[in-house]
């Protein structure tokens, strides 16, 4: 047993050797159990593990190891609320990471269903997916737009492995770097920082408003916009399905291009969370080198990198809102966000605008694509109404979230749809929303 | 959580914490006495049991947190607000609690107990004023 969270330590993939930890985790799980409500991987392991009058972990089979994977998402809050990670102590638990580890090594070893890897590969080659879907979006969201539970939906089940029930997201018909590129050119005045804009996935074929606010956000308040050398997919969907050469690949070429970027004096700005988790996170861990470490130090997300500049001075924002202001505003605070240990950034900006926030934490169960597939989207909906009883709790004016794929789930509970931090100040300053 | 607030439940949870808050001090403290009488694994043991308490206490003050501090009453949940809670619950400590057990431990002829919760109460107050600056720097 070795505990080990490096993907290139030579032990990293053995399957004899990746049990024996999770054997170690899962006992050391089962004594302490506060993560017993977070998703469904808790409980599952401590059904198996109370089946035996010892608890002893190590007489769980390897299907019953697999199961606890399963059920993991790549959430990160048990990372967060943690009392043994590596930082804190000399168990050096991070469960997410171990999965991770998990998931890599069934990858490896031919141990992933075919129709999961079919889900995989229809979502999770977002740019592949994402460009032909653009270009044909009136055709692409008859099928996405399709009402959850129709025959359509059925059908794309049935060969896709994507959950019939779930609501997904419509494409956009312009995509955010081609809007980007046709925009008038605008000089910024007192130019306080200069930024490239990482756009995301989601914000380049689903939801480009996002990414015309954030623009023009930032430069209202000095700071200078162009495109990221790299606008392709962070890589995310590769190695949240246990594809580590499939993400490492497109992290290097992502990671070099971005390097780039910075060495020319940007900084990059990513709005939507996971994904800038990842250029934080995991690029340093698979790709590591000075490029990636270079990344991780000046990749922001969109909030904290105005907060970053408010808090330089308290001067750098503009605070004259002559836009729409809301009284109230419900705040759904992503758990890639809390992951980051930034700070609850965007609740902080909103809050500049004269808002009260009330900030909701519960996960929305949708993760990337885990709570999408078919065999998953039961148990997701269970976590994704929890968030939305919070949320109509909550009861603001509007509901924001910085998190595009859980503003989805909490539209598909509620009937409301979240809107980005970032739109909350583009209205605030009275910049209207672009379709 | 609606209608948690002065159930029996949320008596229950209380009491829950202070018994798993006082079972990671309790063993903390039999580690460090089975280190001294020299049986270093059955202090390891306590040690890893202590933090499994640990992690049993803040479950248990996650769902104590919607309804308020359990020392204090106060609101509890973003740092500004633990930090104000924290103040008042150190502030009561160090300006009637201890002083008044302090007096009591004397009457009752325990000199060195007396002694020991005056000396506590200043303790107290040094952590209620660092408090009050960190409050001072995030509001």
């Amino acid at each position: 047993m070795t505990t080990i969270y490096d993907p290139h330590h030579p032990l990293y993939l053995d399957e004899a050797d990746t049990r024996k930890e999770l054997e170690r985790v899962y006992d050391l799980c089962q004594g302490c159990r506060m993560c017993v409500d977070l998703c469904p991987s808790f409980p599952t392991l401590f059904s198996y593990v109370d089946m035996h009058d010892d608890r002893d972990s190590g007489k769980m089979t390897p299907a019953q190891q697999d199961h606890v994977v399963d059920g993991c998402f790549q959430c990160k809050i048990c990372y967060v609320t943690c009392p043994y990670t590596p930082e804190l102590h000399e168990w050096a638990l991070d469960f997410p990471r171990l999965m991770l580890r998990a998931d890599a090594m069934r990858y490896t070893n031919g141990h992933i269903s075919i129709r999961n890897k079919m889900t995989t590969a229809v979502l999770g080659r977002t740019d592949a997916v994402g460009k032909a879907a653009t270009r044909s979006a009136v055709v692409a969201n008859v099928i996405m737009g399709s009402k959850p539970g129709s025959l359509i939906r059925k059908v794309v089940e049935k060969t896709s492995g994507i959950s019939s029930v779930r609501m997904l997201h419509p494409f956009a018909r312009q995509r955010f770097t081609t809007w980007f590129e046709k925009r008038p050119k605008i000089r910024v005045m007192k130019s306080q920082g200069d930024v490239v804009v990482f756009p995301t996935c989601v914000v380049e074929y689903q939801h480009p408003s996002i990414g015309h606010d954030l623009v023009k956000v930032y430069e209202h308040n000095g700071v200078t916009c162009s495109l990221a050398s790299t606008t392709t997919c962070c890589g995310a969907p590769y190695l949240h399905s246990g594809d580590i050469d499939g993400f490492t690949k497109v992290a290097a070429k992502n990671a070099s291009k971005l390097a780039q970027d910075i060495r020319a004096g940007k900084d990059i700005v990513v709005p939507q969370p996971t994904c800038s988790y990842i250029l934080k996170k995991d690029y340093v861990d698979y790709v590591g080198g000075p490029d990636a470490e270079l990344v991780s130090r000046h990749t922001y997300d969109a909030a904290e990198y105005l907060m970053n500049l408010h808090n330089r001075d308290g001067n750098s924002l503009d605070l004259e809102f002559t836009g729409v202001i809301r009284d109230s505003i419900t705040y759904h605070s992503p758990c890639h966000l809390r992951a980051q240990d930034i700070g609850l950034r965007s609740r902080d900006l909103m809050k500049l605008t004269g808002a009260k926030v009330k900030a909701v934490q519960q996960c929305s169960g949708i993760d990337g694509l885990w709570g999408l597939r078919a065999e998953n989207a039961h148990v997701s909906l269970q976590i994704a109404e929890k968030l939305a009883t919070e949320i109509n709790g909550a009861d603001g004016d509007i509901v924001a979230g910085d998190c595009h794929l859980a503003n989805t789930a909490i539209c598909e509970q509620t009937g409301n749809q979240p809107i980005h931090p970032l739109q909350v100040m583009a209205r605030a300053y009275g910049f209207i929303e672009e379709n | 959580m609606a209608g948690l607030a002065g159930s029996k439940t949320h008596e229950n949870l209380k009491d829950a914490f202070a018994g798993e808050s006082q079972a990671n001090s309790r063993y903390l403290w039999f580690a460090q006495k089975a280190d001294v009488d020299g049986f270093p694994e059955i202090a390891a043991l306590f040690r890893s049991i202590a933090v499994s308490e640990t992690g049993h206490a803040f479950g248990i003050l996650e769902y104590l947190a919607e309804i308020g501090d359990p020392a204090s009453d106060e609101p509890i949940g973003d740092t500004e607000d633990n930090v104000k809670s924290s103040i008042l619950s150190e502030t009561y400590e160090y300006s009637e609690k201890y002083p008044i057990f302090a007096k009591t431990a004397r009457d009752e002829g325990f000199s060195e107990i007396a002694d020991w919760f005056e000396s506590l109460a200043r303790a107290e107050k040094s952590h209620a004023l660092r408090l009050a600056d960190a409050l001072k720097s995030i509001s």
